[in-house]
């Protein structure tokens, strides 16, 4: 408690307020955009917070965090194209909501269960951060691999379509992470000798031309449809009985975040892939679920909101940043010649609190931010297609170039916007494709390093009890709809043979 | 109605099934590190299991489409190729490097192919790629690739 007031008291400073005002806005802007992410939003403030006092350089990095992950959500509801990659399970059930004329209540779901989950991850971290990065010293890469496999695992019931090409797509995502130098021995795959290809495939590029390109084909194939007059009910925002519809949702996905965000990992999109999955498993509405569910979307933006206040716990305890935004917020600190480490927790009080301060000031701004201009936003959808979608083809192209100033990652996006657009047509899923990709890296490197520690017999990684349990909730989550299938035929056979004897 | 299994179905699961396996077979002509700097696995064991892996999905989907067969596709609209070549029209514009022609190019052209018919619109429209290249070099330190209009910019700016 003492931690907050203090860091409050930091925060008095009128200046302070209105950077963490200005802050917020510009992380909205920038998670909106295509392309460019919380890391290119803490990348592009480093250099601006090296002539702050640590205080603020922090608090000013923390915000931008925040606020450009909550943001990803918008463009993930409205347009189908997530601002980051832990938005990518917001787009199966915000979008089609979007498309119902209902933006505005996805949004207001979107900007509550965000605020909510990141104001009770950041009280939850301030009391059990040390005990968490002590869990997360646990993990090795054994376990590390389990849980990403285990991750992946979901991807066979996400989307709604047929299991085994969710899981192709996401195995064909995995396949494409390979692509480039492979980093432990420097030798060089699937480049056909190309430069372009050396560094890999970048996932930006991908998930806009997966999502927002093809969503622009889409869009063109549906140009003839009289479509719906939604009028007002796109600005709408959602009542009380949507609240009390998510709020178990909510809560179960903040807890689900906080955790998987406090391991070093990409744990924002994990952790709503797996809190989104777990929704649905418990929603006594599960056949909404991929058709524009309130509570998809619930869990997508708790569970990534509240993973980005658990990144920060490795990052600060242990100085191992939980997410490639947490490795910046760590060079920052690094800048301002602040330590991270176990000790940082007894020694940098006041930092600590002023962080925490702001992460929850900051998650309190985005209910105005999200409420206030979740109708503004809402309106982009009322806009005539022919205007709307070669717009935001224009800004797919541009936030592709942007981010590593390629042409040839353009090329990589209109390829993708074409494979995209076929995949959703044959019944594969897109999202386990992006998914795919941002863990395929980590998939191989975490199994690398287990083969190596246990000297090429990876057998021995099932002797870890952390992994072992990963691997069975795999085998659980693979096996579950063939379980499920196969009580429903037993019990329709029951059904059966009791109707018989009825007669 | 329950649809009937055709062999054009299957189309995508094949195209998956051949990238699988190309990509196993050139696992194949990848370089192979000594043992020592292997210490984990060599560079074309993971790419191999993971293209192993979809090639048995492709062949469990394929099973799972021949017992519930897809619903037909319909045919896509006249549109949507025009779409398709416009954004090959974008894709050669690039390699000619005039990036700012092909996006002041496409944005409008989509818009009028699409329906869009007023001139004050289509004129907004082949503006906005400017006003969104001056956002992202201003504010976002974006530097877009030389051309003979982008050098007119940046001598301006």
């Amino acid at each position: 408690m003492d931690l907050i007031l203090s860091g409050f008291g930091a925060l008095a400073n009128p200046d302070l307020l209105m950077l963490i005002v200005i802050t917020t806005l510009v992380g909205t802007v920038i998670g909106v955009l295509p392309g460019l992410s919380g890391t290119t939003g803490a990348a592009l403030v480093l250099p601006f917070t090296l002539t702050m006092d640590p205080i603020s350089a922090v608090v000013v990095l923390a915000t931008i965090y925040g606020s450009s992950t909550f943001a990803g959500c918008i463009t993930a509801i409205l347009i189908n194209t997530p601002g980051t990659s832990a938005s990518a399970t917001t787009c199966l059930d915000g979008y089609p909501l979007a498309r119902r004329g209902e933006a505005g209540r996805a949004i207001g779901i979107a900007t509550l269960s965000s605020s909510f989950g990141g104001v009770i991850s950041v009280l939850f971290l301030l009391f059990a951060a040390p005990l968490l990065a002590g869990i997360a010293y646990q993990f090795g890469p054994p376990e590390y691999f389990a849980l990403t496999i285990f991750g992946l695992s979901m991807l066979a019931t996400i989307g709604g379509g047929s299991p085994a090409k969710n899981l192709i797509a996401g195995a064909m995502g995995v396949l494409i992470a390979t692509v480039g130098v492979h980093l432990a021995t420097g030798i060089e795959r699937y480049t056909f000798s190309s430069d372009a290809l050396y560094d890999g495939i970048g996932f930006v590029p991908v998930m806009i031309g997966l999502f927002g390109i093809a969503e622009f084909l889409r869009q063109s194939t549906e140009l003839g449809l009289k479509r719906e007059v939604i009028g007002m009910k796109a600005t709408r925002l959602p009542c009380w009985a949507d609240i009390r519809r998510i709020r178990n949702t909510v809560l179960r996905s903040t807890g689900i975040g906080t955790f998987i965000g406090v391991l070093p990992a990409e744990g924002a999109t994990i952790a709503s892939m797996i809190s989104y999955n777990e929704a649905r498993r418990t929603s006594k509405n599960r056949e909404e679920f991929g058709h524009g569910s309130i509570e998809g979307v619930a869990a997508s933006e708790a569970a990534n909101n509240s993973a980005v206040g658990g990144s920060l716990v490795p990052t600060l305890a242990l100085g191992i940043p939980g997410s490639p935004t947490a490795a910046i917020i760590l060079a920052g600190l690094l800048a301002q010649g602040v330590q991270p480490g176990p000790t940082l927790f007894t020694e940098q009080t006041n930092l600590l609190s002023a962080l925490f301060a702001a992460l929850l000031l900051g998650n309190i701004l985005f209910i105005g931010v999200g409420l206030g201009g979740a109708k503004i936003y809402a309106r982009i959808t009322q806009m005539p297609v022919p205007i709307l979608w070669p717009l935001v083809f224009m800004f797919s192209v541009l936030g592709a170039y942007a981010i590593r100033q390629s042409v040839f990652d353009i090329y990589i996006t209109l390829a993708f916007g074409l494979v995209g657009f076929l995949m959703q047509r044959y019944g594969f899923s897109v999202v386990s494709l992006a998914i795919g990709l941002v863990l395929g890296a980590m998939v191989e490197q975490r199994l690398d390093q287990s083969v190596a520690m246990y000297d090429g017999n990876w057998l021995l990684m099932f002797t870890r009890p952390i992994a072992l349990a990963f691997f069975a909730l795999t085998l659980l989550t693979l096996c579950a709809p063939m379980l499920a299938r196969w009580r429903q035929k037993r019990k329709a056979t029951r059904n059966g043979s009791g109707q018989g004897t009825r007669f | 109605m329950r649809s009937t299994f055709t062999l054009r179905a299957a189309i995508p699961l094949a195209v998956v099934t051949l990238v699988a396996l190309l990509a196993v077979l050139r696992a194949f002509s990848f370089d192979e590190v000594p043992a020592i700097l292997a210490r984990g696995m060599q560079p074309a064991t993971f790419p191999q299991l993971v293209a192993g892996l979809v090639v048995v999905l492709a062949g469990v989907a394929f099973l799972q489409d021949l017992r519930r067969p897809p619903a037909p596709q319909t045919a896509l609209p006249r549109i949507y190729y025009l779409t398709v070549l416009l954004m090959a029209l974008f894709a050669a514009l690039l390699v000619l490097n005039l990036f700012l022609v092909a996006l002041v190019v496409v944005t409008p052209g989509a818009a009028l192919m699409w329906g869009e018919r007023r001139p004050l619109m289509l004129i907004i429209m082949a503006l906005a790629p400017l006003a969104a290249i001056v956002l992202f070099d201003m504010v976002f330190e974006v530097r877009f690739p030389r051309s003979p209009l982008m050098n007119l910019y940046y001598q301006w700016s």
